[in-house]
């Protein structure tokens, strides 16, 4: 792996956006603004390794405004508890990336690359420039399947896609299909 | 095939209703059936469907206000496990009836309303001033603190009203609108020119994927499954899918109806005999009546249906199916997807 630190690749990250035609807004340290197709997105990178727990991710979302797409990374990783937190707001995923190098302390030296959110221009960027450096991301996918999570399950915790959750008709607690999991006859509301 | 449990069962506790709705799938009348489950009998098939596993029950009819012991099948249902909700016209709900609804444990109701103001809908259920009433009984309602949800029905030349009535719902506060195609089955046959046309159904299903995607009430809708294939075509944003609930046909996989006189259904439109209550236990009905195997084998479907790729999530709409040919399993014939929409892509 050739990656001591995450913000090496903003240079090379606002030069592919300005070769592409993307405006580069913003580029200071560890945060690149870009406008892409009219929408504004913003990197932004956290070099320590380690979990980002929800109230931390939370507040590191908070920081920009709900106009932006944000594509956040981290040398750490972002536990299950973090992205089911994250999926529980529709709109918010909608809008926010995350990717972590999945290194789980100072001594970890193994990368896990893994990814989740929207499919954008710009996330594709950061992942062509991290594969010049060897580092290869896989999303994180639904737990029954390999789909993109939209959604937690409100009883057993696991990550689902579009096809694999039910809504409970009577209090909209997102579940596991019947087809996959009994957590719709589990749940109590 | 492992057989789940049900995800909800509909039982019509009462032919007998105060209104003559022209679409009224159970036919109901003034006086009750002859052979209406008494009261030890239908407590013993509640106990029955908790049993088999289902977590939601909906007392309809008829209208189940009409029978006196509802009151002791809704609590029954609560200390059993399930879930009890209620489809009704609301017409007969008082203050000290939406009182006693509460007490017994009912979680929430489904109440049919099919015109935003009482032409439309006094037309079509057959009794002149049900709109007032039911006005009144949905104020009741909210007075007591159960949620509920608006039903429309859908019918030819009315297409639109549909969205009036959803208007009307959010201003009364409720927490979904689900709205039913009119099927031609029950008093419904009678009047088989009120079904939507081919194209009318269309025109529906642009409407409910506009409303959806603007709105954030809950839309259900009941007897159009090839709706979700539209959905799924036609929406790509993967957050703004999450906010349709799924519209496919359930009949005898994840539902089943049971009716006043012990008779159970795949569907309450679906009237396919599966089996008796009387003689059978609805646990072994659901998990052995053939009926039921029959529509959970997706491989059985036939003509247009059996070869479409979206036919394991679909399934088409097996009443309208059974309507029209007297098979089942035969192809919807109020699907309009053609040629490439019937493929699904990978």
């Amino acid at each position: 792996m050739e990656l001591h630190r995450l913000s090496e690749i903003i240079p090379e990250l606002s030069q592919r956006a300005l070769q592409q035609g993307w405006k580069v807004l913003t580029r200071e340290g560890a945060t690149l603004e870009v406008k892409v197709e009219g929408e504004r997105y913003v990197v932004d990178i956290r070099e320590h390794t380690g979990p980002i727990h929800w109230p931390s991710l939370r507040d590191w979302i908070r920081q920009f405004d709900g106009q932006r797409k944000l594509i956040l990374l981290t040398m750490g990783f972002f536990p299950k508890k973090s992205i089911l937190e994250l999926l529980k707001d529709p709109q918010r995923a909608g809008r926010v990336s995350i990717v972590g190098m999945g290194l789980r302390d100072y001594f970890d030296t193994e990368f896990k690359p893994r990814k989740l959110g929207p499919a954008s221009p710009l996330l594709d960027a950061v992942e062509e420039v991290l594969a010049g450096r060897g580092i290869s991301l896989q999303a994180i996918t639904c737990d029954y399947c390999s789909e993109r999570p939209l959604a937690g399950c409100d009883v057993c915790g696991a990550l689902l896609c579009k096809s694999h959750f039910i809504p409970c008709p009577l209090c909209n607690a997102r579940l596991c299909h019947p087809d996959v999991n009994d957590c719709y006859f589990k749940h109590q509301c | 095939m492992k057989v789940l449990p049900p995800v909800m069962v509909s039982f019509s506790v009462t032919r007998r209703c105060n209104l003559r709705c022209k679409h009224c799938y159970s036919e109901s009348v003034e006086e009750p059936h002859p052979n209406e489950l008494s009261t030890e009998e239908a407590k013993r098939v509640i106990s029955e469907i908790a049993e088999a596993g289902a977590r939601l029950i909906i007392f309809d009819g008829g209208e189940p206000l009409m029978r006196p012991d509802i009151y002791e099948l809704i609590s029954h249902a609560r200390d059993v496990g399930l879930r009890p909700l209620m489809g009704t016209n609301a017409t007969l709900i008082t203050p000290e009836v939406a009182r006693k609804l509460k007490e017994a444990g009912l979680r929430a109701l489904a109440i049919s309303l099919d015109g935003a103001d009482p032409k439309a809908h006094d037309e079509f259920r057959g009794v002149e001033g049900a709109w007032e009433q039911t006005m009144i009984g949905i104020e009741n309602v909210k007075k007591a603190g159960i949620p509920f949800q608006i039903a429309p029905t859908l019918r030819r030349g009315r297409v639109d009203e549909w969205l009036k009535v959803a208007e009307k719902a959010k201003e009364l506060g409720a927490m979904a609108v689900e709205v039913f195609d009119y099927v031609s089955t029950g008093r419904g046959g009678e009047n088989p020119d009120l079904a939507l046309t081919t194209e009318e159904r269309r025109r529906f299903a642009e409407q409910y994927i506009a409303r959806q995607r603007a709105d954030d009430m809950v839309y259900r809708c009941i007897a159009i499954p090839h709706l979700w294939v539209e959905i799924e075509r036609t929406v790509p944003e993967e957050e703004v899918m999450m906010k349709f609930v799924r519209t496919c046909c359930g009949a005898g996989i994840r539902y089943a109806c049971v009716l006043y006189d012990g008779t159970v259904y795949p569907c309450m439109v679906l009237q396919v005999k599966a089996g008796d209550v009387r003689e059978q236990s609805f646990v072994d009905i659901w998990y052995n009546s053939p009926v039921f195997a029959t529509l959970r084998d997706r491989d059985k479907l036939e003509g247009k249906c059996g070869s479409c790729e979206w036919r394991y999530i679909c399934g088409g709409a097996r009443c309208k199916a059974y309507i029209a040919t007297g098979n089942m399993m035969a192809e919807d014939p109020t699907c309009w997807l053609e040629g490439d929409a019937l493929k699904r892509s990978p």
